[in-house]
């Protein structure tokens, strides 16, 4: 059945269907409206809400072109219009309309009220601003919007009634979220790359290089510490290194559909996966910021090389890099905001694509030597099909604002009017969208369960004692010295 | 769910060279891959920061 079902696959198969190409589609929809824009001169964009600091509440969002409607009126556009989009990805993908469309309205609330709190002068401004602000003191938790969005997911996750719970995780969506700000980060990286093209290629080559290095080691050492020290069998073994080296949940769910693992082993890995990478974006960049300040770029690209989710890694380097502005700037150093965030997404971009060579390889070992069937072949299309294809509109965000950019096409200036609202408002606010939703389906009570204390125990060992010093090490050998270009 | 964890804790097979192949042709890899490509990077990329 599984070998029709392989044979009936289509390379388009799951373009409609899945959560990674309705990231593409969707992110990909707001970048090809943002280049409109910019040829146009139209307000095809302006109208995403952008929250900003605020001392007056009054101030606290409006849309991102100023003056073109009210605050309120763009945060109403703004929700019918991600609410339409969204709507349609999950109408595609045959998700129970009504309950997402409950628990999305809830999250987007949710996460309206933790960005407003959260972006309060009084707690997020550093000193360097309080003067422009208007203020005399202030607590100066730049990133404080995440960790308030994170805090209210958790609660919901783990301190909220069950039937509640379930009926969240209805709309909470992490990884579909990140994706589709992922896609409008590569609008921001091809931005970037037009004012400093050196820079950007070098971020980009490094990143992938590092990345190449690191998972190579990871892997191996995983497998054999799960088999040798913790008498993993083969199928959890493959699953638990590729789950914990390569890309967290889709790598243990690959691999275990490259070497037929019952479902129940890449489940479970799944859990521990969550938990940890839910530890690590709230333990890492405050860590990072303290002890590795003089090496920002290394630390935000051994963020990519260590949390293993594309939600918690990119949530981790959005903090990072607002603690490392903030204390940059208390030092009178100004940095480019999103250089830290894209470091930590590159790193963690190049892994995600090895995945389909990776399932390959351990497809083709496990059916030539456990399995022995002999004349079977893995069919070389099951590398495209793991290929994680938000990560194609990411390349084509970047690469089609570059071509528009350098072939004069389009001016920068023009660009920066109609992208300027889908890579900066759009991405921050779907960033949050995910922080809330990384709570919402981080449950810590999975740890209490019996007979995952091993799992844990081996995923912690592994994590903390081999993934993370071998990280920074990987990081700091490909990307030392770097630092975020000076703002302008 | 419990139970099959522990049962495949019990069933683990034995350790087979194609294993130790997999394992140590992945490890060399990692290590001359993480030479040459840091030595092209440090040379090319970062002497320039």
């Amino acid at each position: 059945m599984a070998e029709e079902r392989i044979e009936e696959r289509k390379w388009y198969s799951g373009m409609f269907s899945t959560e990674d190409w309705w990231a593409f589609w969707i992110g990909t929809l707001f970048v090809i409206l943002g280049i409109i824009a910019a040829a146009t001169h139209t307000e095809l964009t302006g109208w995403i809400i952008k929250f900003n600091t605020w001392v007056d509440i009054s101030k606290a969002m409006g849309p991102a072109h100023k003056g073109i409607m009210s605050p309120i009126a763009a945060l109403v556009v703004s929700y019918i219009i991600f609410t339409i989009v969204t709507l349609i990805g999950a109408w595609a993908m045959k998700w129970k309309l009504r309950d997402y469309l409950a628990a999305w309205t809830i999250i987007f609330i949710l996460t309206v009220i933790a960005y407003i709190i959260g972006k309060n002068a009084y707690i997020s401004a550093p000193s360097t601003k309080w003067e422009k602000l208007g203020i005399e003191s202030g607590l100066q938790l730049g990133g404080a919007h995440y960790i308030l969005a994170l805090i209210i997911g958790l609660i919901i996750g783990n301190l909220a009634p069950k039937r509640f719970k379930e009926f969240m995780l209805k709309g909470a969506r992490p990884e579909w979220f990140i994706k589709i700000a992922i896609v409008a980060l590569g609008a921001k990286l091809g931005l970037k790359a037009l004012e400093a093209p050196g820079y950007a290629t070098h971020l980009v080559v490094a990143g992938m290089c590092a990345t190449i290095a690191a998972y190579l080691l990871y892997w191996p050492i995983s497998y054999y510490i799960t088999r040798k020290y913790f008498g993993f069998s083969r199928e959890w073994a493959a699953c638990f290194a590729s789950g914990i080296s390569i890309c967290g949940v889709s790598a243990a769910i690959a691999t275990a559909g490259a070497i037929r693992a019952r479902p129940i082993i890449p489940v479970m890995i799944s859990a521990i996966i969550v938990i940890f990478a839910t530890i690590q974006l709230i333990v890492y960049p405050p860590l990072l910021t303290k002890f590795w300040f003089n090496e920002p770029i290394s630390a935000g690209a051994s963020l990519g090389l260590t949390i293993k989710t594309d939600g918690a890694d990119a949530a981790a380097g959005a903090i990072l890099d607002e603690l490392m502005r903030a204390k940059a700037e208390s030092k009178g150093i100004f940095w480019e905001e999103g250089w830290i965030t894209n470091s930590a997404i590159l790193t963690k971009i190049w892994i995600d694509m090895f995945i389909g060579v990776w399932a390959f390889i351990l497809a083709v070992i496990w059916v030539t030597h456990f399995e022995r069937r002999p004349g079977e072949k893995v069919p070389k299309i099951e590398i495209w099909f793991r290929f994680p294809k938000f990560v194609l509109g990411y390349f084509f965000a970047m690469f089609i604002i570059m071509i528009l950019g350098f072939s004069g096409a389009l001016s920068l200036k023009d660009l920066e009017f109609g992208l300027k609202p889908v890579e900066g408002a759009l991405r921050k606010f779907f960033f949050l969208l995910t922080f809330t939703s990384i709570g919402i389906v981080t449950d810590f009570r999975e740890l209490r369960k019996e007979g995952i204390g091993k799992l844990a125990l081996a995923y912690a060992i592994i994590l903390f004692l081999i993934i993370t010093p071998l990280g920074l090490f990987i990081a700091w050998l490909f990307h030392h010295g770097m630092e975020p270009l000076p703002a302008k | 769910m419990v139970e099959e964890v522990r049962e495949e804790v019990k069933e683990a097979e034995p350790w087979e060279p194609i294993e130790s192949k997999l394992v140590f042709g992945s490890i060399v890899a990692g290590i001359i891959a993480m030479i040459v490509l840091a030595a092209i990077i440090n040379v090319f990329i970062l002497t320039k920061y």
